[in-house]
């Protein structure tokens, strides 16, 4: 057990009556009342100086960000020049728009053309048909005029002028099947090109609404979040600059209420001075009072070990028993 | 701007520092009127910041010892102290104080009156 403790086992502490005991005890606590004061100040002050460096460490943070995101915007939002990106991003919107309308009225317009090849191609072959249906009336000349030569041929002398007319009539019919074959070729080539140009509209068409439009329309997606980016970028610079300044303020309420941690400093420097005025008036009145408790030294020191007791059970803080105990006699 | 501060509480003359806006300004420190008077003889300040009720040499003494010295005596002084009396207000101002000003005191407070002495 301690000495301190073993003196505030041996049971509570009186306080003498006799002007002597006074004394001895005022000589005795007051050390330890000056310890405890002397204890407060540094640590406060350290305290808050740090509060305030922590504090103005914030605010220089604060400041930079609030900064460093107004420049960020003036840069984005080109407040330095005549073109904000907002601006821009809209103008484009606007013009991506147009061309998608654009795009939306050539597709369109294809598919038209397509529909009016198609029904050009299915002509064609009516046109086939019909060349067809003139090689099977050249079939018949061509036998009526056989007919012919061979009656001409039993009239003898005088049917030759039909002969003559015969013969011209194969003539005829050669030449309508020559052309007759060409225009079914010429028709079947129209029809040919017809099915390719309309094979490849329908492909290109495809192409166009599936490439171009899509890609039109991520682009206008992109415009948009570019346009959503920058308008949160403005909320968020704006959300800066006012917590910045809310930290200011802050920092304004900070430096009034520290000033009270040298206001108490001050009174308790008046106190210290109190106490020391005590003290000397107590070593004064010491040789005065010279009495039955001053003349017991072990007396003296386990009466002073039980002050230190006393007080530092009484004491809130570590810090408070610390500055008691360290007190000698 | 190049402040001296001279006040006996390491705390308020952190204050005062941060106070006046740290950036672009100079300030030195004094923790009594002895060592700052010591301060203003080898270097121009701009303002002083005195409080009063310091150990060595109190605000008073250091007014009256600038106010002897030809040297010092454009040195524009704000006294800044706990004890808000209109004496001491008086006997500071007499002694060539510009501005007066008490503890707790405001930011705004403290740079208007800096402003002010400045810009006078």
């Amino acid at each position: 057990m301690s000495a301190a403790a073993e003196a505030l086992a041996a049971g509570p502490l009186d306080f003498e009556g006799s002007p002597s005991g006074l004394v001895a005890d005022a000589r005795m606590i007051l050390p330890l009342a000056r310890a405890v004061v002397l204890a407060v100040s540094p640590k406060t002050e350290a305290a808050a100086l740090s509060l305030l460096d922590r504090f103005n460490d914030v605010q220089a943070v604060s400041d930079r960000a609030a900064e460093s995101s107004k420049g960020l915007l003036d840069h984005v939002e080109g407040r330095c020049s005549d073109e904000s990106l907002t601006l821009v991003a809209e103008r484009s919107r606007g013009a991506i728009q147009t061309e998608r309308d654009a795009v939306a009225r050539f597709v369109e317009g294809n598919s038209r053309n397509i529909a009016k090849l198609r029904k050009m191609t299915a002509e064609i072959e009516v046109g086939k048909s019909l060349i067809k249906e003139i090689e099977e009336i050249t079939d018949r000349a061509q036998l009526i005029a056989f007919n012919m030569a061979v009656e001409a041929a039993h009239i003898g002398d005088k049917g030759r002028g039909f002969k003559v007319i015969v013969q011209e009539m194969r003539r005829l019919n050669e030449n309508t099947v020559v052309f007759s074959g060409r225009i079914l070729d010429l028709l079947t080539r129209y029809k040919d090109y017809g099915v390719v140009l309309v094979k490849e509209m329908e492909e290109h068409t495809a192409l166009l609404e599936n490439e171009v439009v899509e890609g039109l329309s991520v682009s206008i997606e992109a415009l948009e979040a570019l346009i959503s980016s920058s308008q949160a970028s403005e909320n968020l610079s704006c959300r800066l600059a006012e917590a910045s300044m809310e930290v200011h303020r802050n920092l304004d309420k900070v430096i009034e209420a520290l000033q009270f941690q040298d206001v108490t400093r001050q009174m308790l420097e008046g106190a210290l001075g109190m106490l020391d005025d005590l003290a000397g008036l107590a070593r004064k009145a010491e040789p005065a009072s010279r009495g039955a408790a001053f003349r017991d030294p072990a007396a003296l020191a386990k009466r002073f070990e039980k002050f230190k007791a006393l007080y530092s059970s009484k004491a809130k803080t570590k810090d408070e028993k610390v500055a008691i105990m360290g007190v000698k006699l | 701007v190049n402040f001296l501060i001279v006040d006996d509480s390491a705390t308020m003359r952190k204050i005062v520092s941060v106070a006046l806006g740290g950036a672009g300004h100079t300030f030195r420190e004094a923790e009594n009127g002895k060592v700052g008077l010591a301060l203003a003889q080898a270097e121009a300040f701009d303002c002083v910041i005195l409080d009063v009720n310091m150990p060595e040499m109190n605000g008073i003494e250091f007014l009256r010892n600038r106010s002897a010295n030809p040297a010092l005596r454009g040195m524009p002084v704000i006294v800044l102290t706990t004890q808000d009396e209109e004496a001491l207000r008086q006997e500071a101002l007499g002694l060539g104080a510009k501005a007066f000003l008490a503890k707790p005191f405001q930011k705004e407070a403290l740079l208007t009156l800096v402003g002010s002495v400045l810009g006078g």
